[in-house]
Protein backbone atom coordinates (compact mmCIF):
# COMPACT_ATOMS: atom_id res chain seq x y z
CA UNK A 1 0.00 0.00 0.00
CA UNK A 2 2.76 2.37 0.84
CA UNK A 3 4.18 1.93 -2.61
CA UNK A 4 1.48 4.03 -4.26
CA UNK A 5 2.77 7.09 -2.46
CA UNK A 6 6.14 6.68 -4.08
CA UNK A 7 4.75 5.70 -7.46
CA UNK A 8 3.76 8.95 -9.17
CA UNK A 9 1.40 7.36 -11.70
CA UNK A 10 -0.28 4.83 -9.42
CA UNK A 11 -3.67 6.52 -9.20
CA UNK A 12 -3.72 7.12 -12.96
CA UNK A 13 -3.14 3.47 -13.64
CA UNK A 14 -5.74 2.51 -11.05
CA UNK A 15 -8.31 4.68 -12.86
CA UNK A 16 -7.51 3.32 -16.30
CA UNK A 17 -7.60 -0.25 -15.03
CA UNK A 18 -3.91 -0.98 -15.52
CA UNK A 19 -3.20 -2.31 -12.02
CA UNK A 20 -2.89 -6.02 -11.37
CA UNK A 21 -5.96 -7.58 -9.68
CA UNK A 22 -4.04 -7.97 -6.41
CA UNK A 23 -2.84 -4.36 -6.40
CA UNK A 24 -6.33 -3.15 -7.21
CA UNK A 25 -8.02 -5.18 -4.50
CA UNK A 26 -5.56 -4.16 -1.81
CA UNK A 27 -5.83 -0.49 -2.78
CA UNK A 28 -9.63 -0.39 -2.91
CA UNK A 29 -9.86 -2.03 0.54
CA UNK A 30 -7.66 0.63 2.14
CA UNK A 31 -9.19 3.82 3.69
CA UNK A 32 -7.47 5.98 1.08
CA UNK A 33 -8.73 3.71 -1.65
CA UNK A 34 -12.29 4.13 -0.37
CA UNK A 35 -11.90 7.92 -0.41
CA UNK A 36 -10.73 7.85 -4.01
CA UNK A 37 -13.51 5.51 -5.07
CA UNK A 38 -16.12 7.84 -3.57
CA UNK A 39 -14.43 10.80 -5.23
CA UNK A 40 -14.50 9.14 -8.63
CA UNK A 41 -18.12 8.14 -8.11
CA UNK A 42 -18.97 11.76 -7.39
CA UNK A 43 -16.98 12.90 -10.42
CA UNK A 44 -19.29 10.85 -12.63
CA UNK A 45 -22.04 13.32 -11.79
CA UNK A 46 -20.14 16.35 -13.00
CA UNK A 47 -20.61 17.78 -16.43
CA UNK A 48 -20.14 21.07 -18.19
CA UNK A 49 -22.98 23.34 -19.21
CA UNK A 50 -24.71 21.87 -22.21
CA UNK A 51 -23.24 22.84 -25.56
CA UNK A 52 -25.67 23.62 -28.35
CA UNK A 53 -23.59 22.21 -31.20
CA UNK A 54 -26.36 22.50 -33.82
CA UNK A 55 -27.07 26.09 -32.88
CA UNK A 56 -23.38 26.98 -32.88
CA UNK A 57 -22.94 25.34 -36.28
CA UNK A 58 -25.76 27.31 -37.84
CA UNK A 59 -24.31 30.52 -36.35
CA UNK A 60 -21.00 29.62 -37.95
CA UNK A 61 -22.60 28.84 -41.29
CA UNK A 62 -24.33 32.21 -41.31
CA UNK A 63 -20.98 33.84 -40.76
CA UNK A 64 -19.39 31.86 -43.57
CA UNK A 65 -22.27 32.70 -45.88
CA UNK A 66 -21.44 36.36 -45.57
CA UNK A 67 -18.66 36.64 -48.12
CA UNK A 68 -15.30 37.23 -46.49
CA UNK A 69 -14.10 40.68 -47.34
CA UNK A 70 -10.41 41.50 -47.57
CA UNK A 71 -9.28 43.81 -44.81
CA UNK A 72 -8.74 47.43 -45.75
CA UNK A 73 -5.29 48.74 -45.06
CA UNK A 74 -4.76 52.13 -43.57
CA UNK A 75 -3.69 53.92 -46.69
CA UNK A 76 -6.46 56.45 -46.44
CA UNK A 77 -4.44 59.45 -45.53
CA UNK A 78 -1.81 59.30 -48.22
CA UNK A 79 -2.24 62.28 -50.59
CA UNK A 80 -2.37 60.08 -53.66
CA UNK A 81 -5.30 58.26 -52.17
CA UNK A 82 -7.22 61.44 -51.54
CA UNK A 83 -7.23 61.99 -55.28
CA UNK A 84 -8.34 58.40 -55.80
CA UNK A 85 -11.15 58.87 -53.30
CA UNK A 86 -12.28 62.08 -54.95
CA UNK A 87 -12.30 60.36 -58.32
CA UNK A 88 -14.23 57.43 -56.86
CA UNK A 89 -16.87 59.69 -55.39
CA UNK A 90 -17.40 61.33 -58.77
CA UNK A 91 -17.57 57.91 -60.41
CA UNK A 92 -20.13 56.65 -57.91
CA UNK A 93 -22.32 59.73 -58.40
CA UNK A 94 -22.10 59.26 -62.17
CA UNK A 95 -23.06 55.59 -61.92
CA UNK A 96 -25.95 56.43 -59.60
CA UNK A 97 -27.18 58.99 -62.12
CA UNK A 98 -26.87 56.57 -65.03
CA UNK A 99 -28.72 53.93 -63.05
CA UNK A 100 -31.54 56.34 -62.30
CA UNK A 101 -32.14 57.04 -65.98
CA UNK A 102 -31.55 53.47 -67.13
CA UNK A 103 -33.94 50.53 -67.27
CA UNK A 104 -35.12 48.26 -64.52
CA UNK A 105 -34.80 44.59 -65.46
CA UNK A 106 -36.54 41.69 -63.79
CA UNK A 107 -35.68 38.18 -64.88
CA UNK A 108 -36.54 34.64 -63.88
CA UNK A 109 -34.35 31.56 -63.96
CA UNK A 110 -35.13 27.96 -64.90
CA UNK A 111 -38.26 26.76 -63.13
CA UNK A 112 -38.92 30.15 -61.56
CA UNK A 113 -41.96 32.39 -62.06
CA UNK A 114 -42.37 35.92 -60.79
CA UNK A 115 -45.16 38.48 -60.40
CA UNK A 116 -44.07 42.04 -61.16
CA UNK A 117 -46.11 45.10 -60.28
CA UNK A 118 -45.47 48.00 -62.64
CA UNK A 119 -45.54 51.64 -61.44
CA UNK A 120 -49.10 52.19 -62.77
CA UNK A 121 -50.48 49.09 -61.02
CA UNK A 122 -50.43 46.87 -64.09
CA UNK A 123 -49.35 43.35 -63.31
CA UNK A 124 -46.92 41.10 -65.17
CA UNK A 125 -46.56 37.42 -64.47
CA UNK A 126 -43.20 36.29 -65.78
CA UNK A 127 -42.91 32.68 -66.84
CA UNK A 128 -39.72 30.63 -66.45
CA UNK A 129 -36.43 31.89 -67.96
CA UNK A 130 -37.88 35.23 -69.06
CA UNK A 131 -37.19 38.88 -68.43
CA UNK A 132 -38.77 42.28 -68.77
CA UNK A 133 -37.12 45.66 -68.67
CA UNK A 134 -38.60 49.12 -68.50
CA UNK A 135 -37.73 52.62 -67.44
CA UNK A 136 -39.46 53.49 -64.17
CA UNK A 137 -38.72 57.23 -64.58
CA UNK A 138 -40.62 57.66 -67.80
CA UNK A 139 -43.21 54.96 -67.14
CA UNK A 140 -46.14 57.35 -66.53
CA UNK A 141 -45.73 59.04 -69.92
CA UNK A 142 -44.58 56.03 -71.86
CA UNK A 143 -45.81 52.58 -70.84
CA UNK A 144 -43.36 50.57 -72.85
CA UNK A 145 -41.40 47.49 -71.87
CA UNK A 146 -39.17 44.91 -73.48
CA UNK A 147 -39.93 41.22 -73.06
CA UNK A 148 -37.70 38.23 -73.60
CA UNK A 149 -39.54 34.95 -73.08
CA UNK A 150 -43.11 34.66 -71.90
CA UNK A 151 -45.37 36.75 -69.70
CA UNK A 152 -49.03 37.30 -68.93
CA UNK A 153 -50.11 40.94 -68.66
CA UNK A 154 -53.01 42.45 -66.80
CA UNK A 155 -52.94 46.08 -67.82
CA UNK A 156 -54.64 48.92 -65.99
CA UNK A 157 -56.65 51.27 -68.20
CA UNK A 158 -54.72 54.29 -69.39
CA UNK A 159 -52.45 55.39 -72.19
CA UNK A 160 -50.93 52.97 -74.68
CA UNK A 161 -49.15 50.01 -73.20
CA UNK A 162 -46.57 48.44 -75.47
CA UNK A 163 -44.65 45.19 -75.18
CA UNK A 164 -41.61 45.02 -77.45
CA UNK A 165 -40.19 41.64 -78.43
CA UNK A 166 -37.72 40.54 -81.06
CA UNK A 167 -40.58 39.15 -83.14
CA UNK A 168 -42.85 42.18 -83.07
CA UNK A 169 -44.65 44.46 -80.66
CA UNK A 170 -47.96 44.20 -78.85
CA UNK A 171 -49.98 47.32 -78.09
CA UNK A 172 -53.02 47.58 -75.83
CA UNK A 173 -55.23 50.01 -73.96
CA UNK A 174 -56.42 48.03 -70.97
CA UNK A 175 -56.61 44.30 -71.10
CA UNK A 176 -55.05 40.99 -70.20
CA UNK A 177 -52.98 39.03 -72.62
CA UNK A 178 -50.17 36.53 -72.87
CA UNK A 179 -47.03 37.17 -74.90
CA UNK A 180 -44.59 34.40 -75.61
CA UNK A 181 -41.45 35.21 -77.50
CA UNK A 182 -39.13 32.23 -77.71
CA UNK A 183 -36.57 32.01 -80.46
CA UNK A 184 -38.05 33.41 -83.66
CA UNK A 185 -41.63 32.60 -82.69
CA UNK A 186 -44.03 35.09 -81.16
CA UNK A 187 -47.33 33.86 -79.72
CA UNK A 188 -49.91 36.34 -78.46
CA UNK A 189 -53.19 35.38 -76.84
CA UNK A 190 -55.75 38.00 -75.90
CA UNK A 191 -57.79 37.23 -72.76
CA UNK A 192 -59.80 40.41 -72.24
CA UNK A 193 -60.05 43.79 -73.99
CA UNK A 194 -58.33 44.44 -77.27
CA UNK A 195 -54.75 43.85 -78.35
CA UNK A 196 -52.86 44.99 -81.37
CA UNK A 197 -49.96 42.91 -82.67
CA UNK A 198 -47.62 44.42 -85.19
CA UNK A 199 -44.38 43.56 -86.92
CA UNK A 200 -42.57 44.95 -89.92
CA UNK A 201 -44.92 42.99 -92.21
CA UNK A 202 -48.32 43.14 -90.58
CA UNK A 203 -50.60 44.61 -87.99
CA UNK A 204 -53.54 42.76 -86.49
CA UNK A 205 -56.11 43.39 -83.77
CA UNK A 206 -57.00 40.58 -81.39
CA UNK A 207 -60.28 40.29 -79.49
CA UNK A 208 -60.76 38.03 -76.43
CA UNK A 209 -60.00 34.39 -77.20
CA UNK A 210 -57.96 35.18 -80.28
CA UNK A 211 -54.41 34.06 -80.75
CA UNK A 212 -51.79 34.74 -83.39
CA UNK A 213 -48.43 33.23 -84.06
CA UNK A 214 -45.70 35.09 -85.87
CA UNK A 215 -42.57 33.42 -87.13
CA UNK A 216 -39.84 35.85 -88.11
CA UNK A 217 -42.42 38.60 -88.31
CA UNK A 218 -44.81 36.72 -90.62
CA UNK A 219 -48.23 35.52 -89.61
CA UNK A 220 -48.34 31.72 -89.56
CA UNK A 221 -51.50 31.18 -87.55
CA UNK A 222 -54.50 33.10 -86.35
CA UNK A 223 -57.39 31.44 -84.58
CA UNK A 224 -60.08 31.68 -81.95
CA UNK A 225 -59.57 29.58 -78.80
CA UNK A 226 -61.77 28.60 -75.89
CA UNK A 227 -59.87 30.09 -72.99
CA UNK A 228 -59.69 30.07 -69.23
CA UNK A 229 -59.29 33.33 -67.35
CA UNK A 230 -55.50 33.03 -67.34
CA UNK A 231 -52.90 31.00 -69.22
CA UNK A 232 -52.29 27.48 -67.93
CA UNK A 233 -48.60 28.07 -67.05
CA UNK A 234 -49.67 30.34 -64.20
CA UNK A 235 -51.16 27.26 -62.56
CA UNK A 236 -48.11 25.14 -63.24
CA UNK A 237 -48.95 23.55 -66.58
CA UNK A 238 -47.16 24.33 -69.82
CA UNK A 239 -49.45 24.12 -72.80
CA UNK A 240 -47.79 23.71 -76.19
CA UNK A 241 -49.86 24.18 -79.27
CA UNK A 242 -48.39 22.56 -82.36
CA UNK A 243 -44.79 23.70 -81.85
CA UNK A 244 -41.55 22.37 -83.37
CA UNK A 245 -40.02 19.61 -81.23
CA UNK A 246 -37.06 21.79 -80.36
CA UNK A 247 -39.41 24.35 -78.77
CA UNK A 248 -40.95 21.62 -76.61
CA UNK A 249 -37.44 20.64 -75.48
CA UNK A 250 -36.66 24.28 -74.83
CA UNK A 251 -39.74 24.61 -72.62
CA UNK A 252 -38.80 21.49 -70.65
CA UNK A 253 -35.35 22.92 -70.17
CA UNK A 254 -36.72 26.25 -68.97
CA UNK A 255 -39.18 24.80 -66.50
CA UNK A 256 -36.92 22.14 -64.97
CA UNK A 257 -33.46 23.59 -65.52
CA UNK A 258 -32.37 20.59 -67.55
CA UNK A 259 -29.17 20.13 -69.42
CA UNK A 260 -30.29 18.91 -72.84
CA UNK A 261 -28.19 17.08 -75.38
CA UNK A 262 -29.86 17.19 -78.77
CA UNK A 263 -28.43 17.24 -82.28
CA UNK A 264 -31.33 18.99 -84.11
CA UNK A 265 -31.99 15.86 -86.18
CA UNK A 266 -35.69 15.82 -85.27
CA UNK A 267 -36.54 19.34 -86.43
CA UNK A 268 -39.46 18.29 -88.59
CA UNK A 269 -41.36 16.73 -85.70
CA UNK A 270 -44.01 18.92 -84.10
CA UNK A 271 -45.49 18.64 -80.64
CA UNK A 272 -49.00 19.36 -79.52
CA UNK A 273 -49.81 18.88 -75.86
CA UNK A 274 -48.74 19.93 -72.42
CA UNK A 275 -46.95 18.96 -69.23
CA UNK A 276 -47.33 19.82 -65.51
CA UNK A 277 -44.39 21.41 -63.64
CA UNK A 278 -44.29 19.03 -60.71
CA UNK A 279 -41.97 16.31 -61.99
CA UNK A 280 -39.21 16.56 -64.58
CA UNK A 281 -39.21 12.82 -65.19
CA UNK A 282 -42.97 12.71 -65.70
CA UNK A 283 -42.97 15.72 -67.98
CA UNK A 284 -40.17 14.37 -70.18
CA UNK A 285 -42.02 11.10 -70.54
CA UNK A 286 -45.23 12.91 -71.36
CA UNK A 287 -43.62 14.86 -74.19
CA UNK A 288 -41.16 12.36 -75.67
CA UNK A 289 -43.05 9.07 -75.37
CA UNK A 290 -45.99 9.99 -77.65
CA UNK A 291 -43.53 11.27 -80.23
CA UNK A 292 -41.81 7.88 -80.14
CA UNK A 293 -38.44 9.45 -79.33
CA UNK A 294 -35.79 7.49 -77.44
CA UNK A 295 -33.98 9.28 -74.61
CA UNK A 296 -31.92 8.93 -71.44
CA UNK A 297 -32.66 11.00 -68.37
CA UNK A 298 -30.53 11.12 -65.22
CA UNK A 299 -32.47 12.82 -62.38
CA UNK A 300 -29.35 13.37 -60.26
CA UNK A 301 -27.60 15.49 -62.88
CA UNK A 302 -30.79 16.65 -64.61
CA UNK A 303 -29.28 15.69 -67.92
CA UNK A 304 -31.52 14.71 -70.80
CA UNK A 305 -30.01 12.99 -73.79
CA UNK A 306 -32.27 12.83 -76.84
CA UNK A 307 -31.22 9.82 -78.89
CA UNK A 308 -33.55 9.88 -81.86
CA UNK A 309 -36.62 8.12 -83.12
CA UNK A 310 -37.35 4.60 -81.88
CA UNK A 311 -36.98 2.07 -84.70
CA UNK B 1 -0.83 11.45 -51.93
CA UNK B 2 -3.73 11.42 -54.35
CA UNK B 3 -5.86 14.37 -53.39
CA UNK B 4 -9.01 13.28 -55.12
CA UNK B 5 -9.36 10.10 -53.10
CA UNK B 6 -9.27 11.82 -49.70
CA UNK B 7 -12.17 13.80 -48.33
CA UNK B 8 -11.96 17.54 -48.51
CA UNK B 9 -12.60 19.85 -45.55
CA UNK B 10 -14.07 22.40 -47.99
CA UNK B 11 -16.90 19.99 -48.64
CA UNK B 12 -19.85 21.07 -46.55
CA UNK B 13 -20.76 17.62 -45.25
CA UNK B 14 -17.18 16.90 -44.19
CA UNK B 15 -16.86 20.29 -42.54
CA UNK B 16 -20.15 19.92 -40.67
CA UNK B 17 -19.20 16.42 -39.58
CA UNK B 18 -15.93 17.75 -38.17
CA UNK B 19 -17.80 20.47 -36.32
CA UNK B 20 -20.31 18.13 -34.73
CA UNK B 21 -17.55 15.73 -33.74
CA UNK B 22 -14.88 18.13 -32.54
CA UNK B 23 -16.59 21.33 -31.41
CA UNK B 24 -18.07 20.02 -28.12
CA UNK B 25 -14.78 18.65 -26.80
CA UNK B 26 -12.80 21.61 -28.12
CA UNK B 27 -15.15 23.91 -26.26
CA UNK B 28 -14.73 21.91 -23.05
CA UNK B 29 -10.97 21.84 -23.46
CA UNK B 30 -10.87 25.64 -23.79
CA UNK B 31 -13.18 25.96 -20.82
CA UNK B 32 -10.95 23.79 -18.62
CA UNK B 33 -7.88 25.63 -19.70
CA UNK B 34 -9.08 29.20 -19.53
CA UNK B 35 -12.21 29.00 -17.37
CA UNK B 36 -14.40 31.32 -19.41
CA UNK B 37 -17.31 29.54 -21.04
CA UNK B 38 -18.53 32.38 -23.25
CA UNK B 39 -15.14 33.09 -24.62
CA UNK B 40 -14.49 29.39 -25.10
CA UNK B 41 -17.53 29.18 -27.37
CA UNK B 42 -16.56 32.32 -29.25
CA UNK B 43 -13.16 30.85 -29.90
CA UNK B 44 -14.62 27.58 -31.14
CA UNK B 45 -16.52 29.70 -33.69
CA UNK B 46 -13.40 31.62 -34.60
CA UNK B 47 -11.25 28.51 -34.93
CA UNK B 48 -13.71 26.73 -37.19
CA UNK B 49 -14.06 29.89 -39.24
CA UNK B 50 -10.30 29.95 -39.72
CA UNK B 51 -10.39 26.26 -40.58
CA UNK B 52 -12.96 27.05 -43.27
CA UNK B 53 -10.78 29.76 -44.75
CA UNK B 54 -7.91 27.29 -44.92
CA UNK B 55 -9.98 24.25 -45.84
CA UNK B 56 -7.99 23.60 -48.99
CA UNK B 57 -4.75 23.22 -47.07
CA UNK B 58 -5.95 21.17 -44.10
CA UNK B 59 -6.89 17.55 -44.67
CA UNK B 60 -9.51 15.96 -42.38
CA UNK B 61 -7.01 13.87 -40.39
CA UNK B 62 -5.05 17.03 -39.59
CA UNK B 63 -8.08 19.14 -38.79
CA UNK B 64 -8.20 18.28 -35.10
CA UNK B 65 -4.60 19.21 -34.34
CA UNK B 66 -5.01 22.32 -36.48
CA UNK B 67 -8.12 23.43 -34.60
CA UNK B 68 -6.58 22.94 -31.16
CA UNK B 69 -3.55 24.91 -32.18
CA UNK B 70 -5.56 27.76 -33.69
CA UNK B 71 -7.94 27.83 -30.72
CA UNK B 72 -5.16 28.08 -28.16
CA UNK B 73 -3.43 30.80 -30.14
CA UNK B 74 -6.67 32.73 -30.33
CA UNK B 75 -7.14 32.45 -26.61
CA UNK B 76 -3.61 33.52 -25.82
CA UNK B 77 -4.05 36.52 -28.09
CA UNK B 78 -7.08 37.53 -26.04
CA UNK B 79 -5.23 36.93 -22.78
CA UNK B 80 -2.62 39.44 -23.88
CA UNK B 81 -5.29 42.03 -24.57
CA UNK B 82 -7.35 41.84 -21.42
CA UNK B 83 -8.05 39.73 -18.42
CA UNK B 84 -10.20 36.67 -18.79
CA UNK B 85 -13.59 37.63 -17.42
CA UNK B 86 -15.11 34.60 -15.78
CA UNK B 87 -12.55 32.33 -14.14
CA UNK B 88 -15.16 29.73 -13.36
CA UNK B 89 -15.71 26.35 -14.87
CA UNK B 90 -19.48 26.53 -14.28
CA UNK B 91 -19.57 22.77 -13.79
CA UNK B 92 -22.95 21.23 -13.13
CA UNK B 93 -24.06 18.22 -11.13
CA UNK B 94 -26.31 15.61 -12.62
CA UNK B 95 -28.66 14.14 -10.01
CA UNK B 96 -30.66 11.85 -12.20
CA UNK B 97 -28.04 9.19 -12.74
CA UNK B 98 -28.09 7.88 -9.18
CA UNK B 99 -30.41 5.22 -7.89
CA UNK B 100 -31.14 5.30 -4.13
CA UNK B 101 -31.82 8.55 -2.23
CA UNK B 102 -29.27 7.85 0.54
CA UNK B 103 -26.67 7.29 -2.09
CA UNK B 104 -27.70 10.51 -3.76
CA UNK B 105 -27.28 12.66 -0.65
CA UNK B 106 -23.81 11.37 0.00
CA UNK B 107 -22.64 11.80 -3.58
CA UNK B 108 -24.27 15.17 -4.00
CA UNK B 109 -22.40 16.61 -1.06
CA UNK B 110 -19.19 15.09 -2.25
CA UNK B 111 -19.58 16.25 -5.82
CA UNK B 112 -20.25 19.82 -4.62
CA UNK B 113 -17.01 19.68 -2.68
CA UNK B 114 -15.28 18.17 -5.67
CA UNK B 115 -16.44 21.07 -7.85
CA UNK B 116 -14.86 23.55 -5.46
CA UNK B 117 -11.69 21.49 -5.22
CA UNK B 118 -11.32 21.25 -9.00
CA UNK B 119 -11.37 25.05 -9.27
CA UNK B 120 -8.30 25.11 -7.00
CA UNK B 121 -6.21 22.67 -9.01
CA UNK B 122 -3.24 23.98 -10.97
CA UNK B 123 -4.08 24.48 -14.68
CA UNK B 124 -2.13 21.49 -15.97
CA UNK B 125 -3.72 19.06 -13.53
CA UNK B 126 -7.21 20.46 -13.91
CA UNK B 127 -7.36 20.09 -17.68
CA UNK B 128 -6.06 16.53 -17.57
CA UNK B 129 -8.48 15.53 -14.81
CA UNK B 130 -11.54 17.02 -16.55
CA UNK B 131 -10.71 15.78 -20.03
CA UNK B 132 -10.42 12.30 -18.61
CA UNK B 133 -13.42 12.41 -16.25
CA UNK B 134 -15.92 14.47 -18.24
CA UNK B 135 -14.94 13.96 -21.87
CA UNK B 136 -13.74 10.39 -21.24
CA UNK B 137 -10.50 10.95 -23.11
CA UNK B 138 -7.75 8.39 -22.70
CA UNK B 139 -4.33 9.46 -21.47
CA UNK B 140 -2.98 8.96 -24.98
CA UNK B 141 -5.60 11.25 -26.48
CA UNK B 142 -4.94 13.90 -23.85
CA UNK B 143 -1.20 13.63 -24.44
CA UNK B 144 -1.76 14.29 -28.16
CA UNK B 145 -3.83 17.39 -27.56
CA UNK B 146 -1.46 18.82 -24.94
CA UNK B 147 1.62 17.75 -26.89
CA UNK B 148 3.23 16.10 -23.87
CA UNK B 149 4.17 12.47 -23.16
CA UNK B 150 1.63 9.93 -21.91
CA UNK B 151 3.77 9.55 -18.81
CA UNK B 152 3.45 13.28 -18.10
CA UNK B 153 -0.33 13.03 -18.38
CA UNK B 154 -0.37 10.09 -15.97
CA UNK B 155 1.72 12.03 -13.49
CA UNK B 156 -0.55 15.02 -13.68
CA UNK B 157 -3.60 12.86 -13.20
CA UNK B 158 -2.09 11.15 -10.16
CA UNK B 159 -1.14 14.50 -8.65
CA UNK B 160 -4.61 15.88 -9.36
CA UNK B 161 -6.26 13.03 -7.46
CA UNK B 162 -3.94 13.35 -4.47
CA UNK B 163 -4.52 17.09 -4.37
CA UNK B 164 -8.29 16.82 -4.72
CA UNK B 165 -8.53 14.38 -1.84
CA UNK B 166 -6.46 16.70 0.32
CA UNK B 167 -8.59 19.76 -0.52
CA UNK B 168 -11.84 17.90 0.08
CA UNK B 169 -10.65 16.71 3.48
CA UNK B 170 -10.03 20.33 4.45
CA UNK B 171 -13.42 21.63 3.37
Amino acid sequence: MSHWEEDDTFLSRWLSGELSPEEKEAFEASPEGKDYMAMMGASELLHTKEYDARGELSKLKNRIAEAPKPKAKSIWMRPAFRAVIAASVILIITIAYLLSISDTTISTDYGQQEIVLLPDGSEVRLNVKSSISYNPKSWEENRQLKLVGEAFFEVKKGSNFTVETTGGSVKVLGTSFNVKSRGKTLDVICYTGKVNVSSANLTQDLTPGMTVRLEQGNLVRSEKLVLDQTPTWINGVTDLDDVPFVIALYELQNVFGLEVEYDNSLDTIRYDGGFPHDSAEGAIKLVLKPLNIAYDYDPSTRKLIVKGLNP
Amino acid sequence: MSESSSENVCEESVYEGLFMKLAPTLRNFLLYKFRDIERAEDIVQESFYILWQNCKRVTPPLAKAYLYKVAQNQFLKLLDKDKVRDKHLSLQTDHTELEGPEYQMEYKELSDKLKLAIEQLPDGQREVFLMNRIDKKTYTEIAEVLEVSVKAVEKRMHKALVKLRKIIKEI
